[in-house]
């Protein structure tokens, strides 16, 4: 078959997000809607990563996916840190920040 | 079209057309291609001259800006918002080869499961972990066409000519969320 992806750039939205500054707040892991990204599946990382159940992890994925972000997971910037680099193992598009 | 079913035992199968097996095998391989972990040199000189980073206790560096292309730097986005690069740039030093690696890893084994079925279709059966690892090796795949592709929550193959030159792309899209969709599916 003919080579598909290694052809054709196409922009990407970045988000943005104020930082707070507040050094005593806790941190959260927000995931960020996708158009790609099924439904289904983002149930299942939800599921399996954070162990959650599968009402409150459909509920996170409906959050995602009708307001275009939902935050995740709350906790030390450390323990925030490898919640991203799991989302982003998963293929999911999430970042952390300071909660506010 | 190939549609993955739960069979006994906590197995999955999916029983594939010549075409879909080499379909498959051949994103795996481009994403493979794209994930391609550089090679580490230092140029000696800009050691010298404390131009570059030298990288952690265990040897390894990452790169600290985010990937020129598209579809990389959806696989490997920033951790933090624009506003803070800085952090953004420090977390991927640390972690950006590793993902780079994981991912590449995935779509290996997605690849060498294909195998047996190269060229002349049949049946791929899946343990647990072989059906996790295919989860996020099709999501990977998903994502690289749908970023090269444009989708976007208004956009898909309906909207598209008879004579688009994409339409073959679109309809290989399809079949990957069809697969990834049966899959999670027969998960549970």
């Amino acid at each position: 078959m003919p080579a598909i992806l290694l052809t054709a750039p196409v922009e990407l939205e970045r988000p943005e997000t104020d930082l707070g500054t507040d050094l005593s707040a806790p941190w959260v892991t927000i995931v960020w809607n996708d158009p790609v990204n099924l439904m289904s599946y983002v149930t299942y990382v939800f599921r399996t990563h954070f162990g959650y159940s599968e009402s409150k992890a459909e509920a996170l994925m409906m959050d995602v996916h009708s307001k275009g972000r939902a935050a995740v997971s709350t906790g030390s910037r450390e323990q925030m840190e490898r919640d991203v680099e799991a989302m982003h193992g998963y293929g999911l598009w999430a970042t952390l920040q300071k909660d506010d | 079209m190939a549609t993955f079913r739960r069979s006994r035992g906590g197995v999955v199968s999916l029983d594939l057309q010549p075409v879909e097996a080499d379909v498959l095998a051949s994103l795996a391989r481009e994403v493979i291609e794209l994930l391609d972990v550089p090679v580490r040199t230092l140029d000696p000189l800009a050691v010298q001259l404390g131009l570059t980073d030298l990288g952690d206790a265990d040897g390894t560096v990452g790169p600290t800006a985010p990937p020129d292309d598209d579809v990389l730097r959806r696989l490997l986005p920033d951790a933090y918002a624009a506003a803070d690069a800085d952090a953004s740039s420090e977390f991927r030093r640390l972690t950006e080869r590793s993902l780079r690696e994981r991912k590449a890893a995935a779509a290996r084994t997605l690849l060498e499961s294909l195998e047996p079925v190269a060229g002349q279709g049949g049946r791929v059966q899946l343990d647990a972990e072989g059906a996790r690892t295919w989860l996020t090796a099709l999501n990977d795949i998903r994502l690289a066409l749908g970023t090269r592709l444009g989708v976007s929550d208004d956009r898909d193959a309906d909207d598209l000519a008879e004579d688009d030159p994409d339409r073959y792309a679109w309809a290989v899209y399809d079949f990957t969320t069809h697969l990834q969709e049966t899959l999670v599916r027969s998960l549970g």
